[in-house]
């Protein structure tokens, strides 16, 4: 039985549809990650998820309870905000207690409950400050710690880490993660940023304009997207997309990019006609860098060099298409041609309805 | 605000140009800005100019001439003072002068012959250690009985000559379903019922004594206490409606026919001219009950400030003469509906209502104050009274208590 | 900000003939008022001096007994009804009931007329002869009465009614901007942490609007102060001098009755009044700010 079930969720504003047969299942102690662009109904799912509004369609399961018609209050969850939203005339200790004290926590309790949180979170220094007293990452704990304290069924994350500069980012993510390990909770988390995905989900759902578009492990959603979209979305810089045909030739098929250039032999057999490839830019290096066996070396020239420190990436014209390789940092002008491409990381998508082949 | 400017401005410009050729020049301070009081003033203000002099119009409106009489003692106090200045004869008159601040029209004054052509409480009260202070130019009376003949005549009932007959009638007048007194729940309305009522109850003598002189045994006594059963009584004649009611208002409640009479001043008059009515025709003016021919006033003036500018003190004095001028005098209260302080004015053109206050002005014996014009008791007296009455009005007070509350008013203010 | 030395003197030298002015204006008369309650001035001020003869003097005026008492009990219940129903007015807008248009319209639109137009309307109103009862009565309910107008111990209440109508608007514009101007993120997460909605408000949402508390308190002090117009327009003080009020005995004394000394001691009075109240309404804006 998985601890939190979104099944078929409809939801407009007005006209505009913002979301469409939306289903979801969230195993017990997952950390589950809705990753998508802004303004594709991340925060409107999770609202839904969490009571705060109504979907024109469909249901909430959690814990085997349907709770589509129950109050936020009683489905058994905490949610942390992209904006904290800490009430501002109160103690941290206030802040944090405030969700027992309203569910009748007698006093005595829920102090003990709030020291035990804020041990966990470090942030005992801080209970008798106001929120205005902290600083943004304080205030994101104590944001975490106002939902852990009531040890919910399932933990709503609404891009909890954007408003936190690069590093802070990095540690809180980190934590995050082993927060999730000691508590064993459930977690359903919204973000756009792949990377925060990729690092804390055990799985990742991919949604785009109101449609999940894909859900699995992250590096099933990396290596394998399910869609042009997902595979644009995903990897930094993401995956080289080269539209173009397939073409019988002897017995083999062969992909030929639009606007000419070399004509790719294909490692399994596939059907003629209209195409997009799909690699990705580490599957685009130095022949040497990469398995003999499934390697190919076209003749292609380089356009430019983006050296980022860790490596180097260089793009080359590929007949209209721009491809993008990842290279050794040391690489320079002369010695980047020969390039190869690692044929068993292709993916290929149908351009008409975007899916993966 | 705009007007102070422009006062000062007019003092620049007469600081410039002092000097033998200069015209006589008036810089004149006043709140005459209604209707008729601005038609009165013209008239003085026309032949002013006929003569050759210069005329500088200053007028302040705003609260029944508190903003104008400020600006005029702030200027007296700061040694600017205007070239002349409305202002009421009587205490606050004398006030100025007992502080040096007015100068005199006494040369004017003798060759006009003024002490023989006012009566003697005007001629008293624009005087200063026998000094003329003030030009008095009309006289106000406050003792009228204004009604509705059709609505009296309905009811069966005439013009009421006494305070007991004026209960009658009142009776009558509310068993008819009129409201047999129309009255504003304001002070100094409230104020000019009392008045009416020691004059017409206890006589011109016992006025004068409780409402002039302020007598303790006449304030404390039970004359007084006859006063406030008769007020008591007047109580029942009004309708619920009064509170903060305006004068005009109350006024309008009579020419609808939904009231019977009004005790009101002479100014009534300017209301039911409006509504286009004749008097003695369409209205009654008749005396308030019990006065016979006393008669209670007050009186406009100008007031002559002390100043050394040459050019403003030959203004002051033809200000004078045109003011006192038995022609200007008529056509001034024909404007504004009093009646010239000088009793030997013609007094054709006049309307039935003037014509009967002209005749108590020049031959009644009983020409007393009213107690609001500060010919009589100070301001902050009559305030005192006022607001007695205004209480024993709004309150289920008994007379006596009554009585008691005014002479209480009258100690805590000496 | 910090500005630079020289445009610091630039900044100064601009404000000196506004700082002057304000100064002249609000120090010096109230100095010249304070001076001048202790002399015996009446008519023109005297530069005498009588000691604290003319408070003594004002202190054993029922007149001024009444009106100062009446400022008191009207300050209190014209600034809490109008704080209370502004907000529960803004609190309706904000849960976005239906006819915000026409309750916005109702309740904003007394904020552009006058003291002078809402005292003139209410008079009719309330005139027991004209009015709300002879209108019932009229409609056949005959024992309908309300005469508050013209009974001397309700007649404060009708000023209380048309000050309110006046300006709880101006209450409901500030709170609403101040309840608009909170994050709905802290909304969200108070339904979740299980509050009820009048708990939402009463202690997350309420506390949050001290600023404008403030605002709107200092406002309405200052309505209160200036009610003179108000008071001439309805009650003219009356019945008798049962709803009269400070600044209307002030100006009656210092300007109609010769009481110079008088008027600027009951001055000094409302002053004095004034500052005690509004301070902890100031100390509460200021505490927020920082
Ligand atoms: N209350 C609302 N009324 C109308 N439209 C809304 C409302 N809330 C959201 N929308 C619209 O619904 C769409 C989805 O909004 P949502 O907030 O779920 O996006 P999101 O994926 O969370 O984006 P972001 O990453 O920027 O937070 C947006 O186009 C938004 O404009
Ligand atoms: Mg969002």
């Amino acid at each position: 039985m998985s601890a939190l079930s979104v099944q078929d969720i409809g939801k407009r504003f007005g006209a505009t549809p913002v979301l469409s047969g939306v289903s979801l299942d969230v195993a017990e102690g997952e950390f589950m990650v809705l990753l998508g662009p802004s303004g594709c109904g991340k925060s409107t799912l999770l609202n839904i998820v969490a009571g705060l509004e109504e979907p024109d369609a469909g249901r909430i399961v959690i814990g085997g309870r349907d709770v589509t018609r129950v109050e936020p209050r009683d489905r058994d969850i905490a949610m942390v905000f992209q904006s904290y939203a800490l009430y501002p005339t109160m103690s941290v200790r206030r802040n944090m207690g405030f969700g027992l004290r309203m569910r009748g926590t007698s006093r005595g309790e829920t102090e003990a409950l709030v020291q035990e949180a804020a041990r966990l979170l470090q942030i005992e220094p801080l209970l008798d400050r106001r929120p205005s007293q902290l600083s943004g990452g304080q205030r994101q704990r104590v944001a975490i710690g106002r939902a852990i304290v009531r040890k919910p069924a399932v933990f709503l994350f609404d891009e909890p880490l954007s408003n936190l500069d690069a590093k802070l980012r990095a540690e809180t993510r980190a934590e995050l993660r082993d927060l999730h390990r000691r508590l064993a909770a459930t977690m359903l988390y919204v973000t756009h940023d792949q990377v925060e995905a990729m690092t804390l989900a055990t799985r990742i759902a991919v949604m785009n304009r109101g449609v999940i578009e894909q859900v699995g492990p992250p590096q099933e959603i990396y290596d394998r997207p399910a869609s042009l979209f997902v595979a644009g979305f995903t990897g930094s810089p993401p995956m080289n997309l080269i539209s173009g045909e397939i073409v019988a030739r002897e017995g083999q098929a062969i992909f030929q990019p639009d606007g000419g250039g070399p004509a790719l032999p294909l490692p399994e057999a596939c059907r003629p006609g209209k195409i997009i490839l799909g690699i990705r830019p580490e599957d685009v290096s130095d022949p040497l860098s990469l398995p003999e066996i499934s390697r190919w070396i076209p003749h292609i020239l380089p356009l430019r060099m983006e050296a980022t420190g860790a490596d180097t990436h260089v793009t080359f014209a590929w007949g209209e298409a721009r491809i993008t390789g990842r290279f050794k940092p040391a690489v320079t002008e002369k010695n980047v041609v020969p390039v190869a491409l690692d044929l068993a990381k292709l993916s290929l998508f149908d351009p008409a309805t975007g899916l993966r082949i | 605000m705009k007007s102070i400017l422009w006062a000062a401005l007019a003092l620049f410009c007469l600081a410039g140009t002092a000097g033998a050729q200069t015209p006589p020049t008036a810089e004149v301070l006043h709140w005459w800005t209604a209707g008729g009081e601005a038609k009165a003033l013209r008239v003085i203000a026309d032949r002013f100019q006929a003569e050759g002099g210069r005329w500088i119009d200053n007028p302040v409106a705003g609260g029944g001439g508190d903003a104008a009489r400020t600006v005029a003692k702030t200027r007296l106090v700061g040694g600017k003072p205007p070239t002349m200045m409305q202002w009421h004869l009587g205490l606050s008159l004398k006030q100025l002068a007992e502080e040096g601040l007015l100068g005199d029209v006494d040369e004017v004054a003798k060759e006009g012959g003024w002490d023989a052509a006012l009566p003697a409480l005007i001629a008293d009260n624009a005087r200063y250690k026998g000094h003329y202070v003030a030009i008095p130019v009309g006289i106000h009376g406050e003792n009228w009985l204004w009604t509705n003949p059709k609505v009296l005549a309905d009811a069966g009932v005439s013009v009421p000559k006494t305070w007991a007959e004026f209960d009658a009638a009142a009776a009558k007048l509310k068993a008819a379903g009129v409201i047999p007194l129309a009255l504003g729940g304001q002070g100094w309305q409230q104020v000019i019922v009392f008045n009416a009522v020691v004059l017409g109850t206890q006589g011109p003598g016992f006025y004068r004594k409780a409402l002039v002189d302020l007598d303790a045994k006449a304030l404390g006594g039970p004359e007084m206490v006859a006063v406030f059963e008769q007020l008591a009584r007047i109580k029942g004649f009004i309708d619920p409606g009064a509170t903060n009611r305006d004068w005009n208002e109350a006024t309008q409640l009579v020419i609808k026919g939904r009231a019977a009479m009004q005790l009101m001043g002479d100014w009534t008059k300017g209301e039911f001219a409006a509504a286009g009515l004749q008097p003695e025709k369409d209205y009654g003016c008749d005396a308030s009950p019990g006065a016979g021919q006393a008669y209670l006033v007050a009186a406009d003036a100008l007031a002559v400030p002390k100043l050394s500018d040459p050019a403003q003190r030959r203004g002051q004095l033809l200000m004078a003469k045109i003011a006192m001028d038995p022609k200007v005098q008529r056509d001034f209260s024909l404007a504004k509906g009093s009646v010239p302080a000088r009793r030997d004015v013609p007094a054709d053109g006049f309307d039935a209502c003037s014509l009967k206050a002209m005749e108590k002005v020049r031959n009644s014996p009983d020409i007393l104050p009213a107690l609001g014009s500060s010919m009589g008791v100070g301001a902050a007296e009559a305030g005192a009274i006022t607001d007695a009455v205004a209480q024993f009005f709004a309150s289920s007070m008994s007379p006596t208590q009554g009585a008691r509350t005014l002479r209480d008013a009258i100690d805590a203010i000496r | 900000m910090r500005l630079h030395r020289r445009d610091h003197w630039a900044a100064l030298l601009v404000l000196v003939p506004t700082v002057a002015v304000a100064g002249l204006f609000l120090f010096g008369f109230a100095l010249w008022s304070g001076w001048i309650s202790l002399t015996s001035s009446t008519l023109l001020p005297r530069y005498d001096f009588v000691g604290w003869l003319q408070y003594q003097r004002l202190f054993a005026m029922a007149r001024w007994l009444t009106a100062y008492r009446n400022l008191l009990v009207f300050g209190v219940l014209f600034i809490g009804f109008s704080l209370g129903l502004g907000l529960l007015l803004a609190i309706l807008l904000d849960r976005k009931i239906r006819g915000e248009g026409i309750l916005r319209t109702i309740y904003l639109y007394p904020m552009a007329v006058s003291f002078v137009v809402t005292g003139t309307a209410w008079r009719w109103i309330l005139d027991p002869s004209l009015g709300l009862q002879e209108t019932a009565r009229g409609l056949g309910w005959a024992s309908f009465s309300f005469d508050w107008l013209s009974d001397p111990d309700r007649s404060l209440y009708t000023l209380v009614i048309a000050g309110v109508w006046q300006s709880a608007g101006l209450a409901m514009a500030l709170f609403l901007a101040g309840l608009r101007g909170i994050d709905g993120e802290i909304v969200k997460a108070a339904r979740i942490d299980g509050a009820p909605v009048w708990k939402i408000y009463a202690f997350i949402l309420i506390p949050l609007l001290k600023p404008a508390f403030a605002t709107a308190g200092i406002l309405l002090s200052v309505t209160v102060i200036r009610s003179f117009d108000l008071v001439v327009v309805l009650t003219g003080g009356g019945p008798g001098f049962s709803s009269d009020l400070p600044s209307r005995f002030m100006v009656e004394m210092a300007f109609r009755r010769d009481q110079l000394g008088l008027g600027a001691a009951s001055a000094m009075v409302i002053l004095a009044t004034f500052i005690a109240v509004i301070t902890p309404f100031l100390y509460a804006g200021r505490q927020r700010a920082r």
